[in-house]
């Protein structure tokens, strides 16, 4: 029995499903619920298998004894911390169309519920990352607000409060692109939404006036995803918007005063090193600790050192963010204390 | 009872450890043995690096904070509160990261005693290293008529059991696991190496002592019984099985050894320079996957620092201290290195040598 989900991520990409897990709480199983769509796409530009799988390991590169490695192509039997294991190839690894065949088993009440998170987390939204890259997007680890069609963008590191500074201005009649995520387009300047799990978001920002859920709303949290009653989807910017400013959040401490904020290179280099660190963050930390990707990329790239993961980060972002940063079109600013943050909108 | 240690690479990066933890914490202790080659009597005039090891209190005062205590970071200073893997665990600091000397502090439980090694030291000395003009590589390197041969691979690629056959041969031994490079000319870092049941060279098989051999045995079955999640290494000091030793020598021939499924005939292919620096700087990047995540994030908040440049400048004194003096060479092995494999090799080494 396989259960197929379609996505369609706005006119730029389209994505396919394919699961023989039961997932008891779907919400949670499928973070790309807001692209969802009813159609069943025909040539879908990634699709993601999960169940079992038979690899074609012939004329592979192995490294450290675990990564099986081709033009294209690779394979790894990978585990964490004895909390979960899993087999994951992808066939397309740096040029689309990608086939990711993935089939793993997590230890604990993440297997009864959500299943299928895993490889979501640990291999698609990377591939969806690469994918978007190659089409001329960069999906920015920032958050993204929107009012009166122009946008306003939150790059900063985990912790750095985005979430709460896109809650308050939510208040002040803003719609969301994502409170984790956006998708830059980096021909027009425009910002499309990028939400993940965004029944999660509409419930934060419904029922619990901070980020960290106390345990009485996790609770009420899980019995609402049960539900699968809407929330509050209109707090979403379904429609693209022009970019207006980018807000470097760094909280600066007083002390270290001769830190160069306004350099414009290092700007550009803040922008790349928050994308990258990214990729090492996972939706998971209970299982995950720490996403291995990075890893595979590493591993390819010891392989295949010129390969487009490689030309995405060193090349076309770094050339594309530089001319946004040099641009007039664009504001860019840096943002010492969330009450500035707030105030500044 | 506090133990002080002094350590000099080759006179030219010295370091002191100070142990301050109980005798339990230091059962697992590798560094002892790893860097037992290196060990020096009297305290050298100047110390690059200051490593503690045992409980400390982290100094935060100007710092950026990463998720909510995940990291610290501020200027030359780096801060990581919670590390782990495999029940091994880990906190250290980084006072003076550009300092003429710096102070690495760490606590850990006692298997982290085990991880400490490769995933903070090692990368310390390897930036130190950096830094000064003496960039490691990962490999393996033997020497013959003061002739330096290298070979570089990641794990499972064979350095080890090249390195250890080609003793056999009549070579001199500089190091089976990093090489410091330098104008051209390979400089021994002889670590202890890492003896499991399946890189044993004949060599070492008739040199245990009977008690190595049951210990090897032991952590064989422990590893089959975890299903390959405990793996624990015996570590043997090179001196103890090889009377060729060698402090450094001008390199002849570089190779890169691939295993590829599917390869009977070993495919050895000369080639440039330029062809083989990035595979020397990915494959370094992947010996230390936890520091690069501390670089990254590091980056955000400092991206003109050194420690944010590292891979940068790694790949820069690489260009700069290897020549066309040097032949390179590119390998695609069988999965599993065989005799047939080491012959191959020593045809192309034997090949225009002097």
């Amino acid at each position: 029995m396989v259960l197929t989900k379609n996505y369609r991520i706005h006119n730029i990409l389209t994505i396919q499903i394919n699961t023989q897990n039961k997932a008891k709480l779907p919400e949670l199983n499928f973070p790309l619920s807001y692209f969802e769509v009813d159609e069943d796409i025909t040539d879908p530009d990634i699709i993601l298998n999960i169940g079992p799988f038979k690899p074609d390991l012939s004329g592979s590169y192995v490294v450290d004894h675990k990564y099986y490695i081709k033009d294209n192509y690779f394979h790894c039997s990978d585990t964490a911390n004895g909390k979960a294991s899993w087999k994951l190839e992808i066939i397309g690894f740096e040029r689309p169309p990608t086939i990711i065949n993935f089939h793993g088993k997590i230890r604990g009440i993440y297997q009864l519920l959500a299943p299928d998170l895993l490889v979501q987390d640990l291999a698609l939204l990377p591939m969806i990352e690469l994918a978007l890259g190659l089409r001329g997007f960069m999906l920015l680890h920032a958050g993204g607000i929107s009012k009166n069609k122009h946008a306003e963008i939150f790059v900063g590191r985990a912790g750095s409060r985005k979430t709460t500074i896109i809650m308050d201005s939510i208040k002040s009649g803003y719609r969301v692109l994502g409170d984790d995520r956006v998708i830059l387009d980096l021909e027009n300047y425009t910002v499309h939404s990028f939400p993940i799990f965004p029944k999660i978001f509409e419930f934060i920002v419904k029922y619990s006036k901070r980020e960290n859920l106390s345990l009485y709303h996790k609770i009420r949290l899980l019995y609402l995803l049960r539900e699968e009653t809407s929330i509050l989807p209109q707090i979403w910017e379904n429609e693209s918007v022009k970019l207006r400013s980018i807000f470097y959040l760094i909280f600066i401490n007083k002390e270290l005063k001769n830190l160069t904020i306004n350099n414009k290179d290092a700007l550009l280099l803040r922008m790349i090193s928050n994308n990258i660190a990214e990729l090492y963050t996972t939706v998971i930390p209970s299982i995950l600790q720490r996403r291995a990707f990075p890893n595979y990329i590493l591993a390819y790239s010891y392989i295949f050192p010129e390969n487009n993961w490689i030309r995405l980060y060193n090349n076309i972002l770094k050339t594309k963010i530089k001319q946004i940063i040099k641009t007039k079109r664009v504001h860019i600013g840096v943002v010492d204390n969330i009450q500035r943050a707030i105030s500044t909108l | 009872m506090v133990k002080k240690s002094y350590y000099s690479v080759q006179n030219i990066l010295n370091f002191a450890v100070i142990d301050k933890t109980s005798i339990i914490n230091r059962l697992m202790d590798k560094f002892e043995v790893h860097y037992a080659n290196f060990k020096v009597e009297d305290e050298p005039g100047n110390l690059d690096m200051i490593f503690e090891i045992g409980k400390f209190k982290p100094k935060l005062s100007n710092t950026y904070n990463v998720g909510d205590g995940k990291y610290y970071f501020g200027q030359d200073y780096l801060y990581v509160p919670h590390e782990q893997c495999k029940g091994a665990k880990w906190r250290f600091e980084i006072e003076g990261i550009e300092a003429s000397t710096t102070y690495i502090r760490i606590s850990c439980n006692p298997l982290g005693r085990i991880f400490i090694v490769g995933n903070v030291i090692d990368f310390l000395i390897h930036f130190k290293l950096t830094e000064m003009g003496y960039p490691m590589i990962h490999a393996s390197s033997l020497c013959k008529n003061n002739k330096a041969i290298l070979f570089s691979t990641r794990g499972g690629g064979g350095k080890t059991t090249i390195a250890l056959h080609l003793v056999e041969h009549g070579f001199g031994f500089l190091g089976d696991n990093f090489t410091i490079l330098h104008k051209s000319t390979a400089l021994s870092f002889p670590t202890s190496l890492s003896i499991f049941t399946y890189n044993l060279a004949p060599i070492i098989k008739n040199n245990l002592t009977q008690k190595q051999k049951i210990e090897l045995q032991i952590k064989h079955l422990i590893y089959r019984m975890t299903k390959g999640y405990a793996k624990f290494f015996t570590k043997l000091n090179p001196r103890r099985v090889i009377n060729n030793m060698c402090e450094k020598a001008k390199i002849e021939k570089m190779f890169i050894i691939f295993p590829r499924t599917d390869v009977i005939e070993p495919k050895i292919i000369e080639t440039k320079k330029e062809e083989i620096l990035d595979h020397l700087v990915y494959n370094q990047m992947l010996e230390f996957p936890l520091f690069n995540r501390y670089i990254y994030e590091y980056s955000y908040f400092f991206p003109d620092s050194p420690l944010s440049r590292h891979w940068e400048t790694y790949k820069r004194r690489l260009n700069e201290n290897l020549d066309n003096s040097t032949k390179y060479y590119k390998a695609i092995v069988p999965t599993r290195i065989n005799i047939y494999t080491i012959e191959k090799l020593l045809e192309v080494i034997n090949d225009g040598a002097n």
